[in-house]
């Protein structure tokens, strides 16, 4: 295209006429503005308005719906949490000492703990750090429980409990766990007894090894001589000033008594019919250390800790179990310190 | 002719919030470069007028719309061109650029030899310019009859400067090769 061109189509397209507006077109044009233009504004101030409004609402049923989930959630985890198992075990009235724990402790008295190292125990499976957690969040106490706790300061009333109290055992204790087939270990109260039960259960049920630091070991396992009933172990090792507490759940447990309470605390148990695994049996707690026993940690004799299955025999040979059996029962699981004291009870 | 940029934002704000006098204001400052950027596309000066008004009523209605990144004047004109564009396509009302019923130019003033070979010449070329494919139609006029920058219509356009200069290059290429033809 040629410069000239160009420049002479520019020309002419830039001035073509142009004609000055009719009359009176502004002001066909200024009629035409909206009277609502007025309005326009104000009903953007009312949508907006109710816009926020609305935003607000929702904004607030969101906050209502999460301090609710918040709250109840809080309310839950507060019904199971530490600080309520510490007002179960703090609230409890001092409970009662059973018989048998009384008798026990007499037969303490007189007799005292042999010299002789217990056998080294089979280490014992700690929970893990993330269990104990979930354990302290779901941990239930048998709050409506009026006796629930086994009384650590029954050990300070010792004198007191003396010889009337071995007296009555006989008479307090209840016919199934007296039977003598059914639970040897219970006919221990009734039959004299030449060793306590916290000596013999102290002397084979103490840990492998001396801790630095004061450790709560707990398990559950069935009786040696009463698959129908269970032995919950609670021991309380290393340096402590304490005896830890222990509170069952009414929910599972039908019915304890105490067998043991010096050092490693022993408890027979009679279970309700199961429910689920995770269902708690008991709590244990010493200091600012706490065990859940759930019914899915419940082992059979077999799966027992070598521990476990010297503190139990230990009780039930104390308890005036046929030594025999004892021995039996003792040679199997390799306890042959045991199966040597309970045949030197039988001669 | 328009307005500064800050004293229009503030006359635009001033009508959404419902200042009437405002919007008279903004028609004062903008109607006649509206009717003569329309009296350039159509070439009549009545329907100019009309679709001037139509115009505006379409951007009082459009208003809220406006998100002031162009100027004013321009997003009217692209109403403008959109309301002749709409009109000319109307199938009652189109017609022929060519033919005799063509609109007719009201500066013609009878017996001024010289006034109608202009007027003629000045009529040919807007016969031309109405040729174009649509975008180069656009450019053309928006640039010379609207008077908006090259800035302006590439904004408005959503392309380039550049894109906007060879637009222009490429619609001279077509309009001198349509003035020549129609000359042989």
């Amino acid at each position: 295209m040629r410069p000239n061109r160009k420049a002479d189509l520019q020309r002419k397209l830039s001035l073509a006429p142009v004609p000055k507006p009719p009359a009176g077109l502004a002001d066909r044009i200024k009629r035409d503005i909206p009277k609502t233009l007025l309005m326009d504004a104000e009903k953007e101030r009312v949508r907006l308005r109710q816009s926020v409004a609305f935003n607000i609402r929702v904004a607030a049923s969101i906050i209502l719906l999460v301090s609710s989930l918040y709250l109840a959630l809080n309310l839950v985890s507060r019904k199971f949490s530490p600080e309520k198992l510490d007002a179960a075990f703090s609230s409890a009235p001092a409970p009662v000492p059973q018989p048998q724990l009384a008798a026990a402790r007499e037969l303490d008295r007189v007799a005292p703990t042999p010299a002789t190292p217990p056998p080294p125990p089979a280490a014992v499976a700690k929970p893990s750090r993330a269990r104990l957690d979930d354990d302290r969040r779901q941990a239930i106490v048998a709050e409506a429980r009026p006796e629930p706790l086994v009384a650590p300061e029954v050990a300070e009333d010792k004198e007191e409990a003396g010889a009337g109290l071995k007296e009555s055992a006989t008479e307090s204790i209840p016919a199934s766990v007296a039977a003598p087939a059914a639970a040897p270990m219970a006919k221990a109260a009734a039959a004299p007894a030449a060793q306590s039960a916290d000596a013999l259960v102290e002397r084979f049920a103490r840990a492998n090894a001396a801790s630095a630091m004061p450790s709560l070991d707990v398990e559950a396992a069935v009786a040696p001589f009463d698959d129908a009933k269970y032995i919950v172990r609670v021991s309380l090792d290393g340096p402590h000033g304490g005896k830890p507490d222990v509170a069952f759940n009414d929910a599972a447990v039908a019915a304890w008594h105490g067998i043991a309470s010096d050092g490693t605390s022993l408890y027979e148990i009679t279970l309700r019919p199961g429910r689920t695994g995770n269902e708690v049996i008991a709590a244990a707690r010493a200091g600012a250390m706490e065990r859940v026993i759930r019914r899915g940690d419940l082992r059979a004799w077999d799966d027992a800790s070598r521990r476990m299955k010297s503190a139990s025999l230990a009780a039930a040979l104390a308890a005036g179990a046929p030594p025999q059996d004892v021995a039996a029962k003792a040679r199997a699981a390799g306890l042959d310190d045991l199966a040597a004291a309970a045949e030197a009870r039988r001669r | 002719m328009i307005a500064p940029w800050s004293d229009e934002r503030q006359l635009l704000s001033s009508i959404r919030s419902g200042d009437r006098a405002a919007a008279e204001e903004i028609v004062e400052r903008t109607y006649s470069a509206v009717y003569a950027s329309l009296y350039r596309l159509c070439g009549d000066g009545d329907l100019a007028a009309d679709l001037t008004q139509d115009t505006y009523r379409k951007a009082w209605e459009a208003l809220s719309g406006f998100d002031g990144r162009s100027q004013l004047f321009t997003w009217l004109y692209r109403i403008a061109y959109t309301t002749f564009l709409n009109h000319i396509r109307r199938p009652r009302l189109m017609t022929s650029l060519d033919a005799p019923e063509a609109p007719e130019m009201p500066d013609r003033a009878p017996g001024a030899d010289e006034i109608l070979s202009g007027a003629e010449e000045a009529e040919r070329l807007r016969g031309a310019v109405l040729k174009l494919p649509e975008d180069l139609r656009f450019t053309v006029t928006a640039h010379f009859w609207g008077g908006l920058a090259v800035k302006e219509i590439a904004k408005i356009e959503d392309v380039t400067t550049v894109a906007i200069r060879k637009r222009l290059h490429k619609a001279f290429g077509l309009l001198e090769t349509s003035l020549d033809e129609e000359d042989r």
